[in-house]
């Protein structure tokens, strides 16, 4: 089947590329657009022929391909932070023509960097997707100083935080695991540090993200809701350059460097807590710095967490991690780029002394055929650890993946462009490895699992009369259990073994399952002002996280489809209506979509940690359906950007085995959220013309809880009773931050080699009214039962806020 | 006095952000929803011993607290082992009591309970004593300096099969029925025979006597006695994602267990 499909896609391509072959009235014009200064290629560089008015942009490697006839032609290269460049070609045959675009002189903090074309909201095919560069994201403050990916994606419609402070996003209602996450296309398993507070992604490190809530292009698959690809900085090909920054908890640096000019660019960023003014988090807490000391209170401020008081920021919770790129040009065709990602958390958690973390690491080969023609070979490995120590007892599990990946880039004559590719990924899952350190012998409470998920997709994106645009795209996965492992019966009413088949070879397939994944976008241009978008994709997850809370922990394990733990499959179908006001100056979208998924699995009730050699049996599965509305307005541009979403959802679960088979909300579900951030540069105040200040609200439902409704005693012990999951809500979350960035020009200076180094301050103001949001309620027993106690109530209710008012500043020193 | 200001500002800071990122507890008013009362019935039968049956009703979680639970008082309690029926006298506070009926290892038990015509009915069967293999006491300055001893009991369990145990204990004659007893099973460190399966995380002092029983239980009272010490302990919370009301072998919408165990004695020193 797969060489079938391959041998189609290698003939429909010989077909396209015959088709240019015999189109001699028209030729290709190409070329690549780079920044003067860097060396760096420059993704989403506008390209402008005045009297034909066709146009294209520039693709992530800078690359542009436009069909021009014979004859003059005057274009236009333009990119807001740089110089317009307008060229006049003389066009005879296809023609090669590389522009450098030199920044423009104003500050480029002070100016809104966007990779898009002034209209590229209303003329674009991508529908649910969300862009944003590095220094959109910087203009929001957020905890403790550190500009933070997952706390920014949280700011747009559609997304939401499961909990303050906690790991991961919810998307339309998908569960924490539905959500790819890539950095430049490593995937992350656990993609938080110190429980969530923090992401793993050094904003000194990024260079732009996006995320898909729908219409993902073919060529991401293995998650049923959303794709987060971050793309990490290039290194300077140029110059070298850096950033120091000192936080009150985290510290952190970047330097970047040509090793060889224009040949050999090297990136590295690195953040700590420990570094600087890391040391600080120990007077906050005023706790002992000993990781090994008695006084810092195990109790966790997160799930299943000891009473209050406990500071968040534990002395005993550390982390760091690094971020590398280098970029080697080997030639004009071949480029080779490896970036690598290296971090850990240590701790003192419930399970004793804990430590976890991501590695991963991307060697990429991209490759120019000719001037239409490109492909990038990959070799991706990622892999997350956990290991606790509890004294007798050590804990270990985790989860590596090891793909290789062929994409192929094709920009045909006609201003169509093509992708096709294949993905394969070898996973590997330790789903708890128990090793009594007083025996020779470990014991392992799930057996660990093998699995290859494969994929060929291809994708056709073009824009018809300047009317109508397409993006299609079919993928098709494949996911093999893989040996040795055992395949298991179990009892449907007990969860016991029933009988199983032992798989001791290296070669044998346990389980198979193929799903097609066709993808649609749609764009109807109605004018330049207005668009009409829909999309429809389906997306097949082969594996899951087995979480039982309320939110992602480092110690929840991946676990893979298996013969009793189905594929998930989601189907979205998206529409919306865009439209820009003011000479695209205010941009407003609407969209509406519904997510059906067929797969979804819960635990059922009871299931409390992970210690079963049994996990699977527990997992019950059923069906999703997940609706709603978003709504956005935003100013992108000028001294004051800003942006309000609002979002109306409903996720419900429909699953036999819980919640007595009755539909229930899944904790993801949140009805209304209401986010706004604006931003403010006052350039044309003289003495405010270095501050930027900036305000986030954000505004959401509660999301759903499980509470009893009654009690009952057990001998002496009073004991809840739950009647129902999810009937419940916490109370609605909201919170105002004002951030100040203030990057004094007049207090810039220059070295003796002339090159300028830049102070700035951020301050940030977290939860300016300090609401105490809950994240989660605990039910207290209130001694009744015991001798002498004559409490009011059996029960009450106490809810857990995270954070109130929290202050902070981060000082940054740039190079 | 720009110092001054300055190290005023950053202690300012420090101290505001000591405290936003303490967690804090907030007690909470809850509105939830009205549901039908639940039958509980605890029942168990034990070697050499006669049968015992407590049954209650459940109340509204914000209901006053009242120190008398809601006990049945007019149930008709039977206890069968096969070849012999006998019904419970009421003895008060919910509880029923055997009189003939004694347990014995390797019987299948079965209780019926009828309240205003409906009938609930569990069956137990009674697995031989489990045995202990080795106690250990292992020193170390307990609180205060004194000496206190950690234990590490050790059954004699059978490899070929899952098995599972409940131990209970007594401090110098003092048993609270609440706190002092544990489960585990050998889902961990089964194909060994005689492993440390049980540590009750307490300390032994000097002087103290304590009395251990242990026996083996069927999965469905482990899992009742094991969502029961979760919510016991503390370890299940509202936070959790999955409910935890102990399952139970009378069958849905009641909640409670009828076992029929045999236990084995030792004490300790």
């Amino acid at each position: 089947m797969i060489l079938k499909i391959s041998r189609i896609l290698i003939l429909a391509l010989a077909y396209l590329i015959s088709v240019n072959a015999n189109a001699q009235n028209s030729f290709v014009l190409s070329g690549i657009v780079k920044d003067a200064n860097t060396g760096e290629a420059l993704p989403g560089v506008s390209i402008f022929e005045e009297s034909t008015k066709i146009g294209t942009t520039t693709n992530v490697n800078g690359f542009y391909s436009l069909k021009l006839k014979k004859g003059e032609h005057q274009l236009t290269f333009s990119f807001i932070g740089y110089e317009k460049s307008i060229k006049t070609v003389n066009i005879e045959k296809d023609f090669k023509l590389n522009i450098v675009l030199t920044p423009s002189a104003i500050q480029l903090d002070n100016v809104d960097v966007s990779a898009e074309k002034p209209d590229e909201n209303v003329t674009s095919t991508e529908v649910s997707i969300e862009k944003l560069d590095i220094q959109q994201i910087k203009k929001i403050p957020i905890v403790m100083g550190e500009t933070d990916i997952f706390k920014t994606i949280q700011m747009l419609p559609g997304i939401n935080s499961v909990a303050e402070g906690r790991a991961g996003f919810i998307v339309r209602g998908g569960g924490l695991d539905q959500n790819l996450i890539l950095m430049d296309d490593m995937p992350l398993y656990y993609a938080s540090h110190q429980r969530g507070l923090y992401s793993v992604f050094n904003a000194a490190a990024v260079s732009e993200m996006t995320v898909y809530k729908g219409g993902v292009p073919a060529r991401y698959g293995g998650r049923s809701s959303a794709v987060l690809d971050v793309r990490m900085t290039d290194g300077n090909f140029e110059n070298y350059g850096g950033e120091i920054s000192l936080g009150l908890i985290t510290s952190k640096f970047s330097i970047e460097a040509p090793l060889i000019k224009n040949k050999l660019s090297v990136f590295v960023a690195g953040r700590s807590t420990r570094w600087g003014f890391g040391y600080w988090s120990d007077q906050i807490s005023g706790n002992s710095t000993d990781p090994y000391g008695k006084g810092g209170g195990k109790g966790s401020a997160g799930k299943g967490g000891a009473a209050g008081g406990l500071t968040f920021f534990q002395p005993e919770e550390r982390w760091y991690d690094y971020n590398a790129k280098i970029i080697w040009k080997m030639n004009d065709k071949n480029r080779l780029t490896f970036s690598g990602y290296y971090g850990k958390d240590f701790g003192i958690t419930e399970a004793g002394l804990t430590n976890w973390g991501n590695q991963a690491g991307h060697l990429k080969w991209t490759h120019t055929f000719n001037d239409r023609f490109y492909s990038s070979t990959s070799l991706i490995a990622s892999r997350y650890n956990t290991f606790g120590d509890g004294g007798q007892y050590q804990f270990f599990s985790g989860i590596g993946t090891y793909s290789f990946k062929q994409n192929f880039t094709y920009f045909s004559p006609n201003n169509a462009k093509w992708r096709f590719g294949l993905h394969s990924e070898y996973q590997d899952f330790n789903h708890g490895n128990l090793v009594d350190v007083t025996q020779d012998d470990g014991a392992k409470f799930m057996p660990p699992m093998q699995g290859l998920e494969s994929a060929l997709f291809s994708e056709y994106e073009k824009t018809f009369n300047k009317k109508f645009a397409v993006h299609l795209g079919i993928r098709l996965s494949m996911y093999n259990r893989l040996s040795p492992g055992q395949t298991t019966v179990f009892d449907e009413e007990s969860n016991e073994e029933i009988s199983s088949t032992e798989y001791s070879g290296y070669t044998d397939i346990m389980a198979t399952y193929i799903y097609p994944e066709p993808r649609a976008s749609l764009t109807y241009i109605i004018n330049k002002k207005n668009s009409i978008k829909a999309s429809y994709n389906r997306n097949a997850q082969y594996l899951r996280l087995m979480t039982l809370g309320s939110d992602i922990t480092w110690y929840d394990i991946w676990m893979p489809s298996t013969e009793n733990v189905t594929p998930m499959v989601a189907d979205q179908v998206a529409m919306g209506y865009f439209r820009n006001f003011f000479n695209n100056k205010i941009e407003f979208s609407t969209e509406v979509y519904y997510k059906y998924q067929n797969g979804v699995s819960d635990f059922e009730d009871g299931l409390h940690n992970y210690l079963v050699d049994n996990l699977e049996a527990y997992v019950a599965q059923g069906i999703g359906r997940s609706y709603g509305f978003e709504i956005s307005i935003e100013k992108p541009k000028g001294d004051f950007t800003g942006r309000i979403s609002y979002n109306l959802g409903e996720s419900l679960w429909e699953i036999d085995a819980v919640n007595q088979g009755r539909p229930y909300h899944n904790m993801f579900d949140i009805t209304h959220s209401l986010n706004s951030q604006f931003s403010y540069n006052p350039s044309k105040v003289k003495i405010l013309k270095d501050f930027t200040f900036s305000l986030n609200f954000v505004y959401y439902t509660g999301r759903p809880v499980t509470l009893p409704e009654s009690y009952y005693f057990i001998g002496n012990v009073a004991m809840p009773y739950w009647e129902a999951r999810n009937q419940y809500r916490l109370p609605n979350y909201h919170r105002m931050d004002l951030g100040i960035k203030y990057e004094p020009e007049s207090l810039s200076f220059k070295t003796k080699n002339n090159r300028k180094i830049q102070p700035s301050l951020d301050i940030s103001l977290y939860n300016i009214y300090n609401r105490r949001n809950i994240f989660t309620i605990d039910m207290v027993n209130n001694g009744a039962g015991k001798e002498g106690a004559n409490p009011a109530t059996v029960f009450s209710a106490q809810g857990r806020s995270t954070f109130g008012f929290v202050p902070s500043f981060q000082f940054n020193l740039k190079f | 006095m720009k110092r001054i200001l300055i190290a005023i500002a950053i202690l300012f800071v420090i101290s505001s952000c000591r405290k936003g990122l303490q967690e804090e507890l907030i007690l909470m008013d809850i509105n939830v929803n009205n549901i039908e009362t639940i039958t509980v019935i605890d029942a168990k039968i034990e070697m050499d011993s006669t049968a015992w049956v407590q049954i209650s009703y459940s109340e509204d979680i914000d209901a006053a607290f009242d120190s008398i639970p809601n006990y049945e008082t007019n149930a008709v309690v039977e206890i069968s082992n096969g070849s012999s029926t006998e019904v419970l006298s009421y003895s008060g506070n919910g509880i029923y009591r055997g009189n003939s009926i004694i347990g014995q290892v390797g019987n299948t038990y079965n209780l019926s309970v009828y309240i205003n015509g409906v009938a609930y009915v569990a069956n137990s069967t009674m697995f031989p004593p489990a045995t202990l293999t080795d106690i250990t006491l292992t020193p170390y300055f307990g609180k205060d300096g004194i000496t206190a001893y950690s234990e590490n009991w050790v059954v004699n369990d059978p490899s070929a099969t899952r098995n599972r145990y409940m131990f209970e204990w007594w401090t110098n004659g003092v048993h609270n029925r609440a706190i002092d007893w544990a489960i585990d099973d050998d889902r961990v460190v089964n194909a060994n025979e005689g492993l440390s399966l049980f540590n009750p995380q307490r300390d032994i002092y000097e002087g103290e006597i304590t009395t251990l029983r242990v026996a083996e239980i069927d999965k469905i009272t482990y899992d009742y006695f094991n969502m029961y010490e979760k919510i016991v302990r503390g370890i299940a919370s509202a936070g959790d994602q999955t409910p935890y009301n102990p399952v139970s072998n009378f069958g849905p919408g009641t909640v409670g267990n009828f076992r029929a165990v045999a236990f084995s004695s030792y004490s300790v020193p």
